[in-house]
C-alpha cells in the first residue's frame, strides 16, 4: 500500500519522518519569488505540482492537512488542492481517496469554506487523531471500503456536490467566458493549433474551468472541413484581444476568404485611438462582413452606458463610412439592453461567446459554431449588394447636393434613398421587399423628372438643357404636337408628330423621361442607361410580384436603377446636342388663330 | 504619508464599495492616504516599472492594483518593502484565491471584490491609528479565527515534535500569534480547553 | 566503535583507544596530545570527559579520510603541514562575505533573480567560476572554504553505491547540494526549465529537490525540499540576520532555564556576516564553561559597535577564575574549554577573556587576557582548529562585573 501525504511547515516534522514508511511526502510551500511574479496563482501552482512535481503513479490514499498556508489558516488551500486532485485527470488519482486531517469537524469547515462540501462528496475521510498509527489505520479501512465507479459518473456525481465559483464578480477580460468559449469552439473545430494549446494551459490550470470541463464535457466536434462559407468578400476581425485565440478560430471558419484581423496594438491606446485606427484598417481593407468586439477598452468595463462603449462607437462609425457593410458584433454580454441598443445602431448580426451556463444543452458548441457560418455567409450576401446601393445612393445624394433643389427637395430624396436600402435589407428576410425597394427607387425618378430644373409644364412641357428650354410637347386646340414618339422598339427618338387633342392624355413618365433624356443629356433615344427596361420592370415584375411564378426584381435590376439615378442626377452629363430638335414654339400668328378661336372670345 | 494607494480604474471602487461615493470620499480625505487620480496614478505606476520610482520614507502600506504592474515593478517593489519594512497589499480580478505571506514583510494578495468591501474604510481608519494588528483584517472578517485556528494546528504540531529547532520555530510562531491576539498559548490543557470552546463559539455564530 | 561502558580510569581509556586502532605515529601522538589537555582540566567528570573522548574519536576517523579537494590553491595529502597552517584573519573573512549583499554575482548565488538578470544559467555560472576570491580564505577559514566550495563551487563528487554523494556542507552534512554540486544537477535543470524561457519560466529557487537528495530531517528547523530551502540555510551560515541569532540566545536560555540571561533583547535585528555556526559553537562553549559555576546565575549579554567593529560580551556576573593565572605560563590558564572556543572563532573574531585572575603569587589582577588575536596561527586537524599562539594579558581599567567573553568582529 502507498500514500501520499502532502504537508506543510505548521506540521511537526517528525510525523512527517515517521510518515515515510506509508508511502512518499510532499512539501507545500510558496516562495516570496513565486508569489510576485504577476502571473502567479495558486491553481497554476498546485497544477503544475499535480502535473509535474509529484509522482503521478495511483496512490491508495491522499493525506491531507485542511489548510496548508503558514499564516492564513482560513485559505483553507488543502481543500483547493484536494479539488484539484478530482478534477485533474493527469495525476491519474481521481478517484484516490482523500483523507483530510485537522481539529476542525466537518460542519466547521463547511461553514468556514465555499468548498467545504467537498467533504461531504465521494472519497473523502476525515479524521483528528494525527499519528502515523492512526494514519495507518484510517488507510487500511479506506482501501477496504473504498471502490472505483465508472468515471464519468464520478465526475457528475462531484461536480454536482461541490460548488467551485469563479473568481470574483469582477467582469474583466479574463472572464472565464472568454476563454471558456475559445476552448470549447476551438476544441468542437478540431483546431489542433499550438497557439491554442498554450491557451488552454493558461487556462487549463484554473479550478473553475477544470470544474466546468467535468461538468461540461464536450462529446460533439464539429468537422471544420465540411462547413464552408460559400459567398464570395472580405471579412475583417476587429478585437483588442485578437491573439487570445478567437482569431484562430475565425481564420478557421473563414477559410478561403479574404480575412484579416487588427487589435493587437489596441492595448496602449485610448478609446478615440482605437476607434481611430479601427477605422483605418476598415477604410484601407475595404471588407464586407466585420466581427467587432464590444468591448475594446478598459473602460468599456465599467458601469457605462452603451453609446459610451468602444465596440459601439466603432459600429457607428463604420456604418457612417458604408452602411452595407455587415457589422456583427461578438459578444459576452447576455444584457439584453446592450445587444438592442446595438442593433439600434445598425448591428446586423450577433456572435455571442458561450458561457458555461449555455453548454448544459447538448450540441450547444457544434451549432453555435454552425450558426457562425451562417451569420457570415448572410453578411456576405447582404454586403454584396447593400454596400454598391450605399455607394450609389452617396453619388445620387452627392449630385443632388450640388444642384439647384430646395432643402425639402433634397430631403426627401435623400429619404426615399433611406427607405429604399431600408426595403433591401429585409428583402433578404421576405423577398416581396426587394420589389418595394424597386418602386420606391423608381419614385424618385419621378420626382426628379418633375422638378422644374428638368422639366416644367404640363400641356406645353419643356425641358430644360442649361439655360435653354426645349419644347417636347404643345397642346394646340384640336391638336398635340410631340417632338418625340414611341418607336416599335419601345423606345422614344425624336420625331415630331401629332395627334388630335381629343387624344390627350397627360403625359406619362416615360414620355417626360425619354424627352430628358433626349433633350437634356443629348441621347438619340430614350433606351439609355437601360431605363426602357426600368420602365418595364416598374410596370411588370415589380407593381405585382408574383411569389408563385417566383417573378421578382433581382440584385442587378436595383443596382440598374440605381445606375440609372446616379446618371440622371449628375450634371455633368448635360449635353446641348439635341437642343434644337425640339418643336419649334407656337408663332404669334398662330397663337393669334387659336385664340380667335377660342369660345370665350367669340361674339 | 503613511498608505500609497495605487488604483488605475477608480470607477472599480464606487462599483464595489458599499457606500460607492462616501467611501471614496472618505479614503480621499485621509490625510496619511496618497491615493493619486487616474494619469498621475497611472505615471507612477509606469515609473515603478521602470524602477525608478521614489518611495517616500514616512511610508507604512502600499496598496496597488496587482494587474497594472509588470513583474518587475512587482520585484521592485518588493525591494522597497523588504528593506524598509513596508506593508503591502495587491489587489486584482484575476486571483482566484488570497494569499497571505509574512516572510519579510507583510504581504496580502486578494481578489478586488474581496477588497472593496465594508472592511476597507475600517481597515484604513485603524492602521493609521496604529490600531491595525494585521493586513489579515482586510480580508477577513473573522481573521481573529484565523489564528486561532493555526494555533491549534501549531499547538498539535508541537506535541508531535521532536526536533528542537523545529519546536523552536513552531512556538515562537505561537508567541506571535499571542501578541497579535492577546491570548495566552503556553501549551496546557486547560488553555487548548480554552481555545477549542472559544473556536467553537466564534463558528457557531457565524 | 568503542563500548561507552563507565570507565573511572582516565588513562585505560584513551590507551584503548591508541590500541584498538590501526595509528599511524603521528596520529597516534596528536592522540595523546590532545588526551593531555584534556585531562590537564581540572572539573572534568566522567560524562565530560566521555563526550571529549569521543570527539577525539571523531578526530581520529578523520585523519583517516580525505577531506574532498577542490579547486586552485591545493597542494598535496592530509598530512602536510604548510596545507593545514591557518592565519587568523577576521577582517578577510568580513571582507569577502561582503560581497554576498553588493553587487557581484556571489549575491546571486542567495537573492531571488530579476527577471532580466541572467538569461541562461550558464551565464551565470560562467560569472561565479571567474571570482576565485574564496581561495584566500583556505589558509584562513577551512570550514567556510568548504561551505563555499560545496554551496557555490564544484567540490570533488565522490558517490557512494546509490549515487548520493559522500559528503556535504561542513557542520550540516546532510546537505549535499550547490549550484554547481553535486554533478551539475540544478544547472541541468536550469538549462530545461530555466534558460532562454518565456512562458512558465522556472526559477533556480524553484528546483524540487530529488527525495535522494532531501535530508532525512529538518535542519535549522525546516523540512529541505527546494532549492530556495537551500539557500535560506546557506543564508544563515554566513550571516545572523534579524532575529536569527536573538532566536539562539532564547533557545540557549532554555536549556539552561536556571540561568538568567540579561539584555538579549538588544541582540533582536542585530545584522552581521559571519561564519556562524563557529560562533554558535563558541556560545555553546562559553555556555558550558558558564554552568560550571553554579552558584553564579546571572549572565550579561551585551554589544557594541565602535565604527565598523562590533563587541560581543558575554559576562556571568559576579564569578570569577579559581585557577590560578600564572603571569609567566599564561598559557597554562587555558583549558579545553578555552581552546575550543578558539577554535571555533578562530578568523572570525578576536578573543578575550575579561576578569579579575588570581595571579601566582596570589594576588588580585584585572585584566583582558587576549587570547585569539591579529596574527596568530592555528592548525587545521580536519575537524577543528587548535590555535598555535600563546595568550597576551593586558590591562583592563573599566569596571569588571564577572567573568566576560569577549569577541571582537571586524566588519
Amino acid at each position: 500500500m502507498k500514500a501520499l501525504l502532502i504537508y506543510n511547515d505548521n506540521i511537526a516534522s517528525q510525523f512527517v519522518i515517521d510518515f515515510e514508511k506509508l508511502g512518499s511526502t510532499y512539501k507545500y510551500q510558496v516562495g516570496k519569488q513565486e508569489l510576485l511574479n504577476s502571473n502567479f496563482t495558486i491553481d497554476k501552482k498546485i497544477d503544475s505540482i499535480l502535473k509535474a512535481e509529484i509522482d503521478k503513479s495511483k496512490y491508495d490514499c491522499i493525506f491531507i492537512p485542511y489548510s496548508l498556508s503558514e499564516e492564513n489558516y482560513l485559505e483553507f488551500t488543502g481543500l483547493r488542492f484536494a479539488c484539484h486532485i478530482r478534477l485533474t485527470p493527469e495525476f491519474n488519482n481521481l478517484q484516490t481517496p482523500i483523507v483530510f486531517f485537522g481539529y476542525e469537524t466537518e460542519n466547521e469547515i463547511n461553514k468556514l469554506s465555499e468548498i467545504g462540501t467537498i467533504l461531504f462528496s465521494r472519497g473523502i475521510y476525515t479524521t483528528e487523531k494525527i499519528s502515523v498509527q492512526d494514519f495507518e489505520k484510517q488507510m487500511r479501512f479506506v482501501v477496504n471500503n473504498q471502490s472505483g465507479i465508472p468515471e464519468e459518473i464520478f465526475l457528475k456525481q462531484f461536480t454536482e456536490r461541490v460548488n467551485i465559483s469563479p473568481s470574483g464578480n469582477y467582469a474583466t477580460h479574463h472572464s472565464i467566458t472568454n476563454e471558456w468559449s475559445i476552448y470549447r469552439w476551438a476544441t468542437a473545430l478540431k483546431i489542433d493549433d499550438e497557439y491554442i494549446q498554450i491557451i488552454e494551459k493558461n487556462i487549463s490550470s484554473n479550478l473553475y474551468f477544470k470544474y466546468l470541463k467535468a461538468q461540461f464535457p464536450i462529446k460533439e466536434t464539429i468537422d471544420a472541413n465540411n462547413q464552408i462559407i460559400t459567398e464570395e468578400g472580405k471579412i475583417l476581425y476587429i478585437d483588442d484581444e485578437v491573439e487570445k485565440g478567437w482569431d484562430i478560430i475565425f481564420r478557421k471558419i473563414c477559410t478561403l476568404k479574404r480575412y484579416e484581423s487588427i487589435g493587437n496594438d489596441f492595448k496602449n491606446l485610448d478609446s478615440s485611438r482605437i476607434v481611430e485606427s479601427a477605422i483605418t484598417k476598415v477604410n484601407e481593407f475595404n471588407p464586407d462582413v466585420i466581427i467587432l468586439d464590444f468591448r475594446l477598452h478598459d473602460d468599456d468595463f465599467e458601469n457605462i452606458s452603451p453609446e459610451n462603449v468602444t465596440g459601439y462607437k466603432i459600429l457607428k462609425s463604420i456604418k457612417e463610412i458604408n452602411k452595407g457593410i455587415q457589422v456583427i458584433i461578438l459578444s459576452a454580454t447576455n444584457k439584453i439592453w446592450n445587444l438592442l441598443e446595438l442593433q439600434k445602431a445598425g448591428a446586423d448580426g450577433f456572435i455571442l461567446k458561450e458561457s458555461p451556463e449555455l453548454s448544459v444543452e447538448e450540441n450547444y458548441s457544434k451549432n453555435a459554431i454552425s450558426e457562425i457560418y451562417t451569420i457570415l455567409d448572410d453578411g456576405l450576401k447582404r454586403a454584396k449588394l447593400l454596400k454598391k446601393v450605399v455607394e450609389q445612393s452617396k453619388k445620387i445624394t452627392g449630385f443632388i447636393e450640388g444642384g439647384d433643389y430646395s432643402k425639402e427637395f433634397k430631403q426627401s430624396v435623400e429619404n426615399n434613398l433611406a427607405i429604399a436600402f431600408k426595403m433591401l435589407y429585409e428583402s433578404f428576410t421576405d423577398k416581396k421587399y426587394i420589389n418595394y425597394s424597386y418602386l420606391q427607387l423608381f419614385l424618385i425618378i419621378e420626382q426628379l423628372v418633375n422638378h422644374e430644373s428638368f422639366l416644367n409644364g404640363d400641356e406645353d412641357i419643356r425641358v430644360k438643357c442649361g439655360d435653354k428650354e426645349i419644347l417636347v410637347q404643345q397642346r394646340y386646340k384640336n391638336k398635340v404636337k410631340r417632338s418625340i414618339k414611341l418607336t416599335s422598339n419601345g423606345k422614344y427618338e425624336i420625331v415630331a408628330y401629332e395627334f388630335p387633342s381629343n387624344k390627350f392624355k397627360r403625359a406619362d413618365t416615360n414620355f417626360k423621361v425619354s424627352s430628358v433624356l433626349i433633350y437634356r443629356f443629348g441621347n438619340p433615344n430614350s433606351s439609355t442607361n437601360s431605363w426602357t427596361k426600368i420602365y418595364e420592370n416598374r410596370n411588370t415584375k415589380a407593381a405585382h410580384f408574383d411569389r408563385k411564378n417566383n417573378r421578382f426584381i433581382n440584385e442587378n435590376e436595383i443596382i440598374e436603377v440605381l445606375n440609372f439615378l446616379s446618371y440622371f442626377t449628375d450634371n455633368s452629363n448635360i449635353s446641348d446636342s439635341n437642343v434644337a430638335k425640339g418643336l419649334k414654339e407656337k408663332t404669334m400668328e398662330e397663337a393669334l388663330e387659336e385664340l380667335k378661336k377660342d369660345p370665350r372670345f367669340r361674339k | 504619508m503613511k498608505i500609497l494607494f495605487l488604483e488605475d480604474r477608480p470607477s472599480r471602487q464606487l462599483l464595489f464599495l458599499p457606500n460607492k461615493e462616501k467611501d471614496v470620499e472618505h479614503i480621499r480625505s485621509l490625510k496619511s492616504v496618497y491615493m493619486p487620480e487616474s494619469n498621475e496614478c497611472k505615471e507612477i505606476i509606469a515609473q515603478i516599472n521602470q524602477n525608478n520610482y521614489n518611495f517616500e520614507n514616512s511610508l507604512k502600506l502600499i496598496i496597488v492594483h496587482k494587474s497594472a504592474l509588470e513583474t518587475r515593478g512587482l520585484e521592485y517593489i518588493n525591494n522597497f518593502c523588504k528593506n524598509e519594512k513596508v506593508k503591502l497589499v495587491c489587489f486584482s480580478g484575476g486571483i482566484s484565491q488570497l494569499t497571505y505571506n509574512n516572510e519579510d514583510y507583510e504581504f496580502l494578495n486578494i481578489n478586488s471584490s474581496d477588497f472593496y468591501t465594508e472592511r476597507l474604510v475600517p481597515f484604513l481608519n485603524g492602521f493609521i491609528a496604529e490600531k491595525s494588528e494585521t493586513l489579515l483584517e482586510l480580508a477577513n472578517k473573522e481573521w481573529k479565527l484565523s489564528y486561532m485556528l493555526l494555533a491549534r494546528q501549531i499547538i498539535g504540531s508541537i506535541a508531535l515534535e521532536n526536533d528542537e529547532d523545529v519546536k523552536f520555530n513552531l512556538e515562537d510562531k505561537l508567541d506571535k500569534i499571542n501578541n497579535i491576539l492577546s491570548f495566552d498559548f503556553t501549551i496546557n490543557s486547560e488553555n487548548t480547553e480554552k481555545l477549542n470552546t472559544e473556536i467553537k463559539r466564534i463558528i457557531l455564530s457565524l | 566503535m568503542i563500548f561507552m561502558k563507565e570507565r573511572k580510569n582516565k588513562y585505560d581509556f584513551i590507551q584503548e583507544i591508541l590500541e584498538s586502532k590501526k595509528l599511524t605515529v603521528a596520529q597516534r601522538e596528536r592522540v595523546l596530545l590532545l588526551a593531555a589537555q584534556e585531562i590537564k582540566h581540572e572539573n572534568s567528570n566522567d560524562i565530560d570527559l566521555l563526550k571529549r573522548l569521543k570527539e577525539i574519536e571523531e578526530k581520529i576517523s578523520q585523519l583517516e579520510s580525505v577531506p574532498p579537494k577542490s579547486g586552485d590553491g591545493e597542494t598535496g595529502g592530509a598530512g602536510s603541514k604548510n596545507k593545514n597552517q591557518l592565519t587568523h584573519n577576521p577582517k578577510l573573512v568580513s571582507q569577502y562575505l561582503k560581497k554576498f549583499k553588493e553587487n557581484t554575482p556571489l549575491k546571486w548565488t542567495t537573492h531571488t533573480w530579476d527577471e532580466k538578470k541572467y538569461e541562461t544559467i550558464d551565464l551565470f555560472i560562467e560569472d561565479l567560476n571567474e571570482d576565485k576570491e574564496y581561495n584566500k580564505l583556505f589558509n584562513v577559514h577551512r570550514d567556510l572554504y568548504n561551505l563555499l566550495n560545496y554551496f557555490i563551487y564544484q567540490p570533488k563528487d565522490e558517490l557512494n553505491e546509490k549515487g548520493i554523494p559522500k559528503y556535504g556542507w561542513p557542520n550540516l552534512h546532510e546537505l549535499k547540494i550547490g549550484w554547481q554540486f553535486p554533478n551539475h544537477l540544478l544547472i541541468n535543470w536550469c538549462k530545461e526549465n530555466f534558460d532562454n524561457k518565456e512562458d512558465n519560466r522556472k526559477y533556480p529557487f524553484q528546483f524540487n529537490l530529488p527525495k535522494e537528495l532531501q535530508p532525512q530531517k529538518p535542519i535549522k528547523g525546516k523540512m529541505i525540499t527546494t532549492f530556495e530551502n537551500v539557500v535560506d540555510i546557506f543564508k544563515t551560515e554566513i550571516q545572523f540576520r534579524e532575529d536569527y541569532f536573538y532566536k539562539e540566545l532564547k533557545k540557549r536560555n532554555s536549556r539552561l532555564a536556571d540561568y538568567k540571561f540579561e539584555g538579549i533583547e538588544n541582540f533582536k535585528n542585530l545584522d552581521f556576516y559571519t561564519y556562524t555556526n563557529g560562533f554558535l559553537s563558541a556560545l555553546d562553549t562559553v555556555l558550558n564553561e558558564i554552568k560550571k559555576n553554579e552558584t553564579e546565575k546571572n549572565i550579561l549579554f551585551s554589544y557594541e559597535m565602535q565604527e565598523n567593529d562590533l563587541i560581543i560580551d558575554i559576562t556571568q556576573l559576579n564569578s570569577f577564575p579559581t585557577r590560578k593565572l600564572n603571569t609567566n605560563n599564561l598559557a597554562q590558564f587555558l583549558g579545553g574549554g578555552m581552546n575550543a572556543i578558539s577554535g571555533s572563532i578562530f578568523s572570525l573574531c578576536d578573543f578575550s577573556i575579561i576578569s579579575k585572575f588570581t595571579n601566582e603569587k596570589n594576588n588580585e589582577i584585572s585584566g583582558e587576557l587576549l587570547i585569539v588575536y591579529d596574527g596568530i596561527k592555528g592548525n587545521w586537524s580536519g575537524k577543528d582548529v587548535l590555535i598555535n599562539a600563546v595568550p597576551r594579558l593586558q590591562e583592563y581599567n573599566k569596571e569588571i562585573t564577572g567573568f566576560t567573553y569577549r569577541f571582537k568582529f571586524y566588519l
